[in-house]
């Protein structure tokens, strides 16, 4: 698939402080999670790529064009902010009929996207009242109104889901995905494993400002073989089934739980061969397992692991 | 979008933002203290012809200096540093910078929307001075042509100043300790300077545009004092192409500097 966005050996520092650091990517469309710790790396990479800032070194292109002062491409960008950027004495309503004004729709026109973003982000109802009365999510939803209300290709969102109510998480993950759906590519940039999980599997992670790795969570897995994997098996015959795999040359450790005698968990640094052994032996000695989980497959373990915590 | 299109949108969003806004009624306020002190004196007057306050005096020595060498050049500084600074301090301009419009139109159409404010603040506090120095008894015809060629040039100082001061607000983030000093210092001492050094001020060329005092006991004397005035053509010239000049550099300044948010990494 053609990469919308293309960024080649991207580096962006302020004085002395390393912002982003020789970053090659390139990024097809579909949802991509932009994971890393607070002062990753993470808004500075979404500034070069939404035109903000100019890269030190290296080249970022978006559809092809260069990108910093390319006004004309920003009709195709949408960006929303980490944090609040309101003007004080406005409406919602008034914030975001004029970034669909300064999309260059007719008056008519940006009141429809204009209202049509606000009910998609359900404040309709408040949209006359000052956008300094409104809550945290509040806020939070109306700067993604007014990211969304000229409905474009390509949308960067930092932190979308701070400070916003879990059902609107919902509402909001249901947006972005419907965005996916359509064929368009959104970059999200969170520091919360379980928002971007809840999104995508799809992730780049980003520490000390490079790419540490990319790629779904189990490509990125891949890459660290030499990262122990723990597998937790439930069935009534614990011991045989330890009994049979101890001697395998991929396991590295076996635990029993004393809280749960029908369970015993594995570590492994080779997961795919684990689970053709696995398979075999349970077919071959007729093992009854009620449940296989991998704990620690989530991207919390992945990002511990690469981070080096 | 094009750049008039998105300098109308700009202009109309500001000014309407800014006509209703706190920071206006406050500048507002500030430019009507003159007027009141103005008819304090004229009610002494009116009430008191012996004594020795006259409304006409006080405004030609103290309010049209007032207006014109502070209050103007403070407005054009606090509005024209604002331009950019404050989508820098508040993270709006993000909302801006992100939109496809062209980015000199953001500088155009704030400053437009900002002049207008500014002038309308201004002009209105000269206004009702005016009127109140005029209310006379005796019917006195009121020097309507001076006063409007005062107006005129108090809106020329004021789109001067506040070009100057947005070409320091789009390259210094703390424009407003060198726009101050800029007004108390260079253009206070300097215009005093004889020979070219003077031209070096724009309050030079602004006062080489008063109408020139006829005798000493006009009651425009002390403002208009000039130590080598211009001419009338060559300082409009001056004044034009360096508000031109002004413009255009912070427009070409914004649109290739890139400015970091607090947040920024």
């Amino acid at each position: 698939m053609k990469p919308v966005i293309k960024a080649e050996n991207l580096s962006k520092w302020y004085g002395n402080v390393l912002g982003i650091s020789d970053i090659s990517l390139e990024i097809t469309p579909g949802i991509k999670g932009l994971l890393g710790p607070n002062g990753a790396g993470k808004s500075t990479f979404l500034k070069v790529i939404s035109g903000q800032l100019k890269p030190n070194i290296g080249t970022i292109t978006l559809r092809g064009e260069p990108v910093f002062s390319n006004q004309r491409l920003f009709s195709h960008t949408g960006f929303c902010p980490e944090h609040e950027c309101y003007y004080k004495g406005n409406t919602g309503w008034q914030q975001v009929l004029f970034r669909a004004k300064l999309q260059g729709f007719s008056p008519k026109e940006a009141a429809e996207k204009a209202g049509f973003a606000i009910s998609r982000v359900g404040l309709l109802e408040s949209k006359d009242r000052l956008i300094r009365e409104y809550s945290l999510g509040m806020k939070q939803r109306l700067k993604l109104a007014a990211s969304i209300v000229h409905e474009p290709d390509i949308l960067m969102l930092d932190e979308p889901l701070r400070g916003v109510d879990p059902l609107w998480r919902v509402n909001i993950i249901q947006i972005i995905k419907e965005y996916e759906k359509e064929g368009k590519t959104v970059i999200v940039a969170s520091h919360i494993l379980p928002e971007i999980e809840a999104m995508t599997n799809s992730i780049i992670l980003i520490h000390q400002g490079k790419i540490f790795a990319q790629g779904d969570i189990q490509y990125i897995r891949s890459l660290m073989d030499s990262h122990p994997h723990m597998i937790s098996v439930g069935c009534s015959q614990t011991r045989k089934l330890a009994g049979l795999m101890i001697d395998s040359d991929y396991i590295t450790d076996i635990r029993f739980h004393q809280e749960d005698q029908q369970k015993v968990t594995f570590k492994t640094n080779k997961r795919d061969q684990f689970f053709d052994l696995l398979n075999r032996l349970i077919v071959e000695h007729d093992v009854e397992v009620t449940e296989i989980t991998s704990p620690d497959d989530n991207l919390q373990a992945v990002f511990d692991y690469l981070i080096g915590r | 979008m094009s750049l008039t299109a998105a300098f109308k949108e700009i202009f109309v969003f500001f000014f309407k933002q800014d006509v209703k806004s706190k920071r206006t009624k406050i500048f507002l306020f500030f430019s009507l203290i003159p007027v009141l002190i103005l008819l304090i004196a004229k009610i002494v007057e009116l009430n008191n012809p012996a004594a020795d306050v006259l409304a006409a005096k006080i405004f030609s020595r103290v309010i049209l200096v007032v207006y014109i060498q502070l209050l103007i050049p403070i407005l054009a500084l606090l509005f024209g540093s604002l331009i950019v600074n404050e989508e820098v301090d508040n993270k709006t301009l993000v909302f801006l910078t992100t939109s496809p419009i062209p980015k000199p139109a953001v500088i155009l159409g704030k400053y437009a929307a900002y002049i207008l404010l500014s002038a309308i603040i201004v002009n209105l506090g000269l206004l009702l001075c005016f009127l109140i120095v005029n209310i006379s008894p005796s019917g006195q015809a009121p020097q309507v042509r001076e006063f409007l060629s005062y107006l005129g040039v108090g809106t020329l100082a004021l789109v001067t100043y506040t070009a100057f001061f947005t070409l320091l607000g789009t390259l210094f983030k703390k424009s407003m300790v060198l726009g101050i000093l800029f007004i108390f210092g260079w253009e206070n001492v300097v215009q005093y300077f004889p020979g070219t050094t003077q031209k070096f001020t724009i309050i030079h060329w602004i006062k080489s545009l008063l109408p020139a005092a006829s005798d000493g006991g006009s009651f425009l004397r002390f403002l208009v004092f000039r130590l080598e005035p211009s001419s009338t053509a060559e300082s409009l010239i001056v004044l034009m192409l360096f508000i031109a000049a002004a413009l255009v550099a912070s427009s070409l300044i914004f649109q290739n500097k890139e400015y970091l948010l607090s947040d920024t990494v």
